[in-house]
């Protein structure tokens, strides 16, 4: 009798080994369990809020519970790199950013994960631009102004942003580029950490995502100059794009989330979720709730995405080429 | 008069029957994983901020600083009770905390933890209420300059705080220190001494040192001796509450942790974590030849840190409710709470939702009096447990540790990590080096070397900015001073010694 | 002239080994100078400083009679290894060897584990009693942390 459940058990735990390394998955069925979504930062930030929207909207559209991780380290690259390296069903994905996606790779940084090789992206989640703000006590009060005075001494602006080779100093490094200046870079740990400097004027200016100083911009603690995307934002009309204010025709910076899961997913799995992401990206609901953290929703398929890293790749290859941003 | 008015907006928000409600969860969970070392409010926020989209701003809210502060008092339920401090403040309440329950004193020292807090935490609510837009300036008048000033105090109170040798101390002090700085520096971002590990480069978690030199280590140390496997950590229990004379010795510690941690808490670059240790330092040196010594059990150095931490945890609010400006990851979390309710956070928030903003203000105090009523009648149970025969206890104690670290990043390298540190804190045991400036180095490394660079990169590497600015230079005359009170008596010491061999 | 500490000998040892490695592994990262710090320049200088600290702790510790404070005593082994054991017996089971290809076994798995390898530390061991406490501390940890708080963290093993 004794053995008799002993062999039963033995047989079901081999049964569950070659079931769990199997990933055969009918796409009709799929998903027909909870899917895991890990948002490889700390919860409470933009990422993890626009993962959250996302998945409690897949929740609903599938049916079945999106269950938010949030594995934060190494800047992104831990969580991407554990969903990467998980089965390929379908069930395990994670939100990936700009800095998961190209720059880490971009600067030679030890990655779990080869993000040309590994990273299978299948949705689009919306981009955010950021924001070139100044102290309101500061003698700064354009984009030009700063362009100006760097050009007649170089270095002697100094900028604050969330740390070294983060979206905010890449794309004021790319700014720099673009208008031939030196300015100073001081990193921070985060957008909110370099507020303070910031408005008792330690630093001349920063660039950060815009939902971080929504709320400062809005109560008029600091001044915006500029915004980072290619067009102005209906909630500040007044504040111009850098390509205008700074003359940088075609300059463009965005922070943008992408869905992805790890090579060898079945194509139909993928096809699906592009589908029904896309298909939210239209509801007004979920546009709104984005929005309102600064992101703006956009439907793009699996070939579209592919492209789209394509080219940010080349931009911020050739930005992390021309500007100084090394990491040794 | 507008205070009081604005207290009664205030109360009337906070004394619903649903504000209460949700104030006596948040307090209630926030003990609960105070309790369990390792998994501190963060996680805990960040694994309910989905439940409190569905509750209006003012009750999530309410419920998320209850969590806050009722972590920082069940923070130090375990830190007193099986030394194992779970959050970077109790590991200056554990240095006394559990000496006075090895003696017998647990209940005495929880219950003076408790009402410390409960003081500090009333004034530091009405801080907030009376003075919060006034002392914002505070936060502003810190630069990078001065917040390096303030973190070489720190380092140097954690030297003065160690009971042993102070040349010891210092060398604990730095390799805190150097393992502080491992992992992705900040300013170039360059990872160090990772290895090639993804896992550290972010460099070495506080909760998982912590608990392997602190608990992992007590328990071998106990387990190593027969009384210790057989017996209990304590045979008799005196009176559950601290006797007059302790309460005598420990009002004055009181009101200084309060007013302490009121004014560091303030400082959104890391102010608050420096509050205890701060305290600590204070009452060492104000009380020196008070009977037991600091670090044998003496109860100044449970009361003072304890409300200075509290203190501190509540005045940290300052700089979000005014500024929008999170000093720590509990207060982004609810930064992020409240824009998932649609209100953009910041100095809008006052005049825009004053509800909401003096809501808070009042269920702070009104949770603060809850904790106090949850937690007294609890201290029996607490003090009762360490009755139970220690080789039934020890393994809760060490699975207490495991889960805990495993659950911070649910990661299990973080289980071999607390491997490799219950190893160097039995060492560093048997070789009679403390524990406790290892890790307050390790929670000021990356910092200081953070303002020290970048107040060398805004003054374009002038080093004089130090002692141009004024608080700075303050700050760094106090912690020369500091080093030489302290280091007198080893040097009289060497020379009496020096007499002798002559 | 003899050891007066063994304690404060080997300590100051220790701390110049510490010193002495981390001098090594700052050296690799670019130094900077003063006004200009690389990330190597912060570590470098606390290395230097902590090697001082070592040399000046071991030249102390050296002169004068030997003082019984000062000795190692109690050196335990036997629960310093079983303690370990027990630490890398459950993150083991929690988490699996994926190069091994040995799935998880779950927390409740593990949690056994853990009271039965730890047990080990104390002689005589008690059978019945570690199979209660591991009966308890898992139903606990069951309904603490799945039922109530509801962690991410796998309960049962991956191939149930």
């Amino acid at each position: 009798m004794k053995l008799n459940i002993l062999s039963r058990m033995i047989g079901l735990a081999a049964a569950g080994f070659f079931s769990a390394a199997v990933p055969v998955q009918a796409a009709d069925t799929y998903p027909d369990r909870t899917i895991q979504m890990i948002v490889p930062y700390a919860p409470g930030g933009t990422t993890d809020l626009a993962g959250r929207i996302v998945a409690k909207a897949m929740g609903a559209a599938f049916g079945q519970s999106v269950v938010v991780e949030n594995k934060p380290g190494a800047a992104g690259s831990l969580g991407v790199g554990q969903a990467l390296r998980s089965v390929p069903d379908g069930y395990t994905m994670a939100v990936s950013g700009v800095s998961s996606t190209m720059i880490h790779d971009l600067l030679g940084r030890e990655l779990p994960y080869d993000p040309k090789k590994d990273l299978n992206a299948v949705a689009y989640l919306g981009s955010s631009g950021m924001v070139v703000i100044t102290g309101n006590n500061s003698g700064l009060k354009t984009l030009a102004d700063i362009i100006e005075r760097s050009k007649k001494e170089p270095g002697s602006i100094s900028f604050g942003s969330a740390g070294n080779a983060s979206p905010g100093h890449m794309a004021t490094e790319y700014l720099a580029s673009m208008a031939g200046i030196k300015m100073t870079h001081v990193p921070y740990t985060g957008d909110s950490a370099l507020m303070t400097d910031l408005m008792s004027g330690r630093i001349d200016f920063a660039t950060v995502g815009i939902a971080s100083v929504f709320s400062h911009m809005k109560a008029g603690s600091v001044r915006p100059l500029a915004i980072t995307s290619a067009e102005r934002i209906s909630t500040f009309p007044d504040v111009p794009t850098v390509a205008e204010a700074g003359d940088l025709a075609g300059y463009e910076a965005d922070i943008w989330n992408l869905l992805v899961l790890p090579k060898g997913t079945p194509a139909a799995v993928d096809q699906k979720l592009n589908q029904t992401i896309n298909q939210l990206m239209r509801e007004k609901g979920v546009r709104e709730s984005l929005l309102e953290i600064g992101f703006t929703a956009r439907e793009m398929d699996i070939a579209e995405i592919q492209n789209f890293i394509q080219t940010e790749r080349e931009k911020w290859g050739k930005v992390i080429r021309e500007s100084n941003i090394n990491v040794e | 008069m507008d205070l009081i008015s604005n207290l009664a907006i205030g109360f009337e928000t906070a004394l619903t029957a649903q504000s209460l409600f949700y104030a006596f969860i948040g307090c209630f969970l926030g003990t609960m994983i105070g309790v369990l070392p390792g998994l501190g409010p963060v996680a805990t926020i960040a694994m309910l901020l989905p439940i409190t989209y569905g509750l209006d701003p003012v009750s999530a809210l309410i419920m998320l600083s209850g969590i806050y502060y009722g972590a920082q008092y069940g923070g130090s339920t375990t830190a007193i009770l099986i030394n194992l401090p779970g959050e970077s403040s109790s590991v200056v309440t554990a240095l006394d905390g559990y000496q006075m329950a090895r003696n017998g004193r647990a209940g005495a020292a929880l219950s003076v933890a408790a009402l410390g807090s409960f003081f500090a935490g009333c004034v530091g609510t009405l801080i907030i209420a009376a003075f919060a837009p006034a002392m914002t300036s505070i936060a502003f008048q810190f630069g990078p300059a001065e917040y390096f000033a303030l973190m070489l105090l720190g380092v140097v109170c954690a030297v003065v705080l160690a009971t042993g040798a102070l040349l010891k101390a210092i060398g604990m002090v730095i390799i805190g220190l150097l393992l502080g700085l491992g992992g992705t520096d900040i300013t170039s971002g360059v990872t160090r001494f990772a290895f090639g590990i993804p896992e550290l480069s972010d460099g070495i978690n506080f909760t998982v040192v912590a608990m392997g030199v602190f608990g992992l280590s007590e328990v071998i140390v106990n387990l190593s001796t027969p009384q210790g496997r057989e017996g209990m950590l304590v045979n008799k229990i005196d009176r559950l509450y601290p006797t007059r004379a302790e309460v005598r010795e420990s009002m004055p510690a009181v009101l200084r942790g309060t007013f302490l941690g009121s004014i560091l808490g303030i400082l959104p670059g890391g102010g608050a974590l420096l509050s205890s240790f701060a305290s600590y330092s204070l009452e060492k040196w104000i009380a020196k030849d008070s009977v037991p010594a600091f670090g044998r059990g003496n109860i100044r150095g449970v009361a003072g840190p304890e409300s200075a931490n509290n203190a501190g945890s509540q005045t940290s609010f300052i700089p979000m409710l005014t500024l929008g400006i999170p000093s720590n990851a509990v207060m982004a979390l609810m930064i992020g709470a409240m824009m998932i309710q649609n209100i953009q956070p910041g100095p809008q928030v006052m005049s825009s939702n004053p509800q909401l903003f003096w809501g808070l203000i009042a269920s702070m105090w009104v949770g603060n009096l809850m904790l106090v009523i949850l937690n007294l009648p609890l201290i029996g149970i607490w003090v009762r447990l360490l009755t139970i025969p220690y080789r039934l206890l020890f393994p809760v104690i060490l699975l207490f540790c495991v889960i805990g670290v495993y659950s911070l990043n649910n990661s299990v390298f973080d289980i071999w990590m607390l491997m490799i540190f219950g190893v160097a804190g039995y060492v560093f045991r048997k070789l009679g080096c403390e524990c406790a400036p290892l890790l307050l180095g390790l929670i000021l490394g990356p910092m200081m070397e953070e303002y020290l660079r970048r107040a060398l990169i805004i003054s374009r590497g002038d080093w004089s900015v130090f002692l141009t600015h004024p608080i700075s230079a303050g700050l760094l005359l106090a912690s020369a001073a500091m080093i030489v009170v302290a280091s007198v008596p080893f040097i009289s010491r060497k020379r009496e010694e020096a007499f002798v061999e002559d | 002239m003899g050891i007066k500490s063994q304690k404060d000998f080997l300590s100051g040892l220790m701390f110049i080994a510490l010193g002495m490695a981390y001098v090594i592994g700052a050296s690799s990262y670019k130094i900077g100078s003063a006004s200009n710090m690389g990330p190597g320049y912060f570590p470098l200088l606390l290395a230097i400083l902590l090697t001082g600290i070592g040399v000046m702790v071991t030249y102390f510790s050296l002169a004068g009679e030997a003082d019984p404070e000062g000795a190692i005593t109690d050196f335990a082994p036997r629960p310093l290894i079983f303690v370990l054991a027990a630490n890398l017996v459950f993150g083991v089971l929690l988490g699996g060897l994926p190069s091994l290809g040995l799935p998880s076994f779950g927390m409740l798995v593990a949690i056994a584990g853990l009271v039965f390898v730890v047990g080990m530390a104390i002689r005589p061991m008690r059978i019945k009693e570690m199979v209660l406490t591991a009966a308890i501390l898992a139903v606990c940890c069951y309904v603490i942390f799945h039922l109530a708080l509801r962690l991410p963290v796998p309960f049962w093993p991956a191939f149930l």
